[in-house]
C-alpha cells in the first residue's frame, strides 16, 4: 500500500505553491471592483485559455468523467460532445459583450442584462438563478476534493477534512486577490491537470493491458454495450437516446451561460484575446480523451471502488505506482476541483453583491464597501457549498447535470439581448421564472418529463415561448437605447474607449 | 469574406450537433473499425473536435485581418 504520508507531503507542497501564486497575483490589480471582479479588463490569451479550460473542466471531468466511462460506458461521450458546441457562439458573443463591458463598465452577466433591458429586476432574478445554479456546483467541486483526499490517504484524511483544507486555500487567495488570483492559479492548475491526465491516460492502459488497442479489444469481447452510445443509465440499463441527446444539448446551450465563465469576457484584454481563447479551446477539451481511457481501463480492472467517481484514484493507488506519483495525481485532481471552485466562489459572490444585493438596495455602495462585501460573500458561498457537499449522495456528473437545468434558463435572455431588439424586461423576467419553475418541478417529478428529455431543456422551451409572447404583449424598449447598445456591440475597432468604472 | 466564413462555421457546428446526437450519430455508432486501437464512435467525437479547431482557426484569421 502507498505510504499516505508521502502523498500528503506532495499535496501539501502543491497547495503551498497554489497559495503563493494566488497571493502574488493580487498585486497585479487595482483596488477597485473592476480590479477585483474583472482583473482591470487586462487578461491576456495565456490566462484566458487556462481560465476557460480549467474552469470548464473540473472535478466532474477529472473524476466524474472516468467514473461515468467506468460505470456507464459511452454515456460519458456526452461530455466530449458539448464543450466545443457550447463554446462556438462565444466567438461572436464574447467580443460583443467585452465591447459593451468596456464602454458601460459591466463586470457581471446579470449586470449587462439589467442595463440592456433597463430593469434592476432582470439583474435580481438572473442573479438569484445564477447563485442557485452555482452553489451546488461549488459543492460538487468540494466533494471531488474530499473524495481524492479520502482515497489516496486510505481514509486517514476524511472527505470533510480534505475538502476543508483545499477550499481553505481557495478562500484565502480569492479573498486577497479576486479574479487575478483565480486567473493565475488556473494557469498553474491547468498545466498540472493536463499533464497528469495525458500521462496517466497513456501509461495506465499500457501498464495494465499492454496498450490502448489491446484494452479496447478485450472490452469489446467482454462488455461491447459499454463502447457505443448512449451507454448505460445509473441503474445499469441502456440509457435512452432522448436523455443522451438532450444532455448534450442542454449542456452545450448552458455551458457559456455559467456566469463565472461568461463574465470572463469582461476580463479579457481585447476582442482578439477572446477569439484566440475560443480557437484554442478544443486543444484543452481533448484532455478528456485520456481521462475516459482510464475509466474504460477500470471496467477490466480486478477490483472496483464503492463509488464509481473514485475509479481513477482507485487504479492509481492499487496499480503499484510510486507514492510521489500518487501524490502528483492527487494534486492534479485537486487542481481540477480548485480551478473551477475558485471561479465559482468568486463569481457567485460578485453576482450576489453586484446584482442581487445592489439591485435590492437601489442605491449603490462605494467601491471599497462593495469589494469588502464580495469578499465576505465568497466566504458565505464557500461555507454553504461545504455544507451541501457533506450532505449529498448524488454522483459528480449527476449534480452537474441538475445545476445545468438552472443555468441554461439564462440562455434565452442572453441571446435575445444580442439578437432580438423587441425583447422586453417583462418578457425576460417572466421567461426566467417560468423556466426555473418548470425545471424545478421536473427535478422533483422526473416521471413527468416527455421522452426522457432533460428537465432543463423542457424548462428552456417554455422559458423561450413565454419570453417571446410577453415581449410582444408589452411596450417595446427605447429604440435609442437599444440601437446604441447594438451599435457598441457590433462596432469594429478594438478597443472601445473605456468609460469610468461604475 | 467574413460573412461567408461565418456562414460556413455555422453550417459546420449545425452539422456537428446533428452528427453527435441521435438519430444523426446512429450510422457512426460502431466499435469497428478501431482507429489507432480506439472504438470508431469514440474517435468520431474526437474528429469533430479537431475539425472545430480548424474552423475556429480560419474564423479567427479572417476576423483578425
Amino acid at each position: 500500500m502507498t505510504d499516505w504520508r508521502i502523498v500528503v507531503g506532495v499535496v501539501a507542497m502543491y497547495l503551498v505553491a497554489n497559495l503563493v501564486v494566488g497571493l502574488r497575483a493580487g498585486s497585479r490589480s487595482t483596488d477597485t471592483v473592476a480590479g477585483y471582479v474583472a482583473g482591470d479588463r487586462d487578461f491576456g490569451t495565456l490566462v484566458m485559455y487556462f481560465v476557460t479550460g480549467a474552469t470548464m473542466f473540473s472535478a466532474f471531468a477529472f473524476l466524474g468523467g472516468p467514473g461515468w466511462a467506468f460505470s456507464r460506458g459511452a454515456a460519458a461521450f456526452y461530455i466530449l460532445a458539448y464543450g466545443v458546441l457550447g463554446v462556438a457562439p462565444y466567438m461572436a458573443i464574447g467580443p460583443w459583450a467585452a465591447r459593451l463591458g468596456r464602454k458601460h463598465g459591466y463586470v457581471t452577466q446579470a449586470g449587462m442584462l439589467a442595463h440592456r433591458f433597463q430593469s434592476r429586476w432582470v439583474a435580481i432574478v438572473a442573479g438569484i438563478i445564477s447563485v442557485i445554479a452555482i452553489v451546488p456546483y461549488v459543492a460538487l467541486q468540494m466533494r471531488g476534493a474530499g473524495i481524492v483526499f479520502d482515497q489516496v490517504t486510505d481514509g486517514h484524511v476524511q472527505p470533510w477534512l480534505g475538502a476543508a483544507i483545499a477550499y481553505g486555500v481557495v478562500l484565502i487567495y480569492v479573498w486577497r486577490s479576486g479574479v487575478m488570483g483565480v486567473g493565475w492559479t488556473n494557469v498553474f492548475q491547468g498545466v498540472f491537470m493536463i499533464t497528469l491526465a495525458w500521462t496517466l491516460g497513456l501509461y495506465l492502459p499500457y501498464k495494465l493491458y499492454g496498450g490502448i488497442g489491446p484494452m479496447f479489444e478485450q472490452l469489446e469481447a467482454l462488455r461491447p454495450e459499454m463502447l457505443t452510445v448512449p451507454g448505460l443509465d445509473a441503474q445499469g440499463n441502456r440509457w435512452t437516446p432522448g436523455a443522451y441527446s438532450s444532455a448534450i444539448l442542454v449542456s452545450a446551450i448552458g455551458v457559456w451561460m455559467w456566469p463565472h465563465l461568461f463574465m470572463k469576457a469582461f476580463a479579457a484584454k481585447n476582442d482578439a484575446t477572446i477569439r484566440r481563447t475560443v480557437m484554442l479551446f478544443p486543444t484543452f477539451q481533448l484532455f478528456l480523451f485520456p481521462l475516459f481511457v482510464v475509466g474504460f481501463a477500470g471496467i477490466l480492472y480486478g477490483s472496483a471502488p464503492e463509488n464509481p467517481d473514485a475509479i481513477m484514484p482507485h487504479i492509481v493507488l492499487t496499480s503499484g505506482l510510486p507514492a510521489v506519483v500518487v501524490g502528483l495525481f492527487c494534486a492534479g485532481a485537486l487542481a481540477a476541483s480548485m480551478s473551477t471552485g475558485d471561479a465559482l466562489v468568486h463569481g457567485a459572490a460578485s453576482i450576489g453583491v453586484e446584482d442581487v444585493y445592489s439591485g435590492l438596495r437601489e442605491t449603490r455602495l462605494d467601491q471599497h464597501a462593495r469589494r469588502t462585501l464580495i469578499r465576505w460573500a465568497a466566504v458565505a458561498v464557500g461555507v454553504l457549498g461545504y455544507a451541501i457537499a457533506l450532505h449529498t449522495s448524488l454522483s459528480l456528473v449527476g449534480m452537474l447535470l441538475a445545476a445545468y437545468g438552472a443555468v441554461v434558463q439564462l440562455a434565452p435572455a442572453v441571446y435575445a439581448a444580442f439578437l432580438w431588439r423587441r425583447t422586453t424586461a417583462a418578457g425576460v423576467v417572466s421567461g426566467l421564472l417560468t423556466g426555473i419553475a418548470i425545471t424545478g418541478a421536473l427535478i422533483v417529478r422526473p416521471d413527468w418529463r416527455p421522452y426522457d428529455l432533460h428537465e432543463g431543456l423542457v424548462g428552456l422551451s417554455a422559458n423561450l415561448l413565454v419570453l417571446v409572447i410577453v415581449s410582444l404583449l408589452t411596450a417595446p424598449p427605447s429604440k435609442d437605447h437599444v440601437s446604441d447598445w447594438y451599435r457598441t456591440s457590433r462596432s469594429s475597432g478594438d478597443p472601445t474607449p473605456r468609460l469610468a468604472e461604475r | 469574406m467574413k460573412r461567408a466564413i461565418t456562414r460556413a462555421a455555422i453550417v459546420y457546428f449545425a452539422a456537428m450537433t446533428v452528427a453527435l446526437t441521435f438519430p444523426g450519430i446512429q450510422p457512426f455508432n460502431t466499435i469497428r473499425p478501431l482507429v489507432f486501437g480506439v472504438p470508431f464512435v469514440f474517435m468520431w467525437y474526437i474528429f469533430w473536435i479537431l475539425g472545430a479547431l480548424v474552423v475556429f482557426l480560419v474564423v479567427h484569421r479572417v476576423y483578425s485581418k
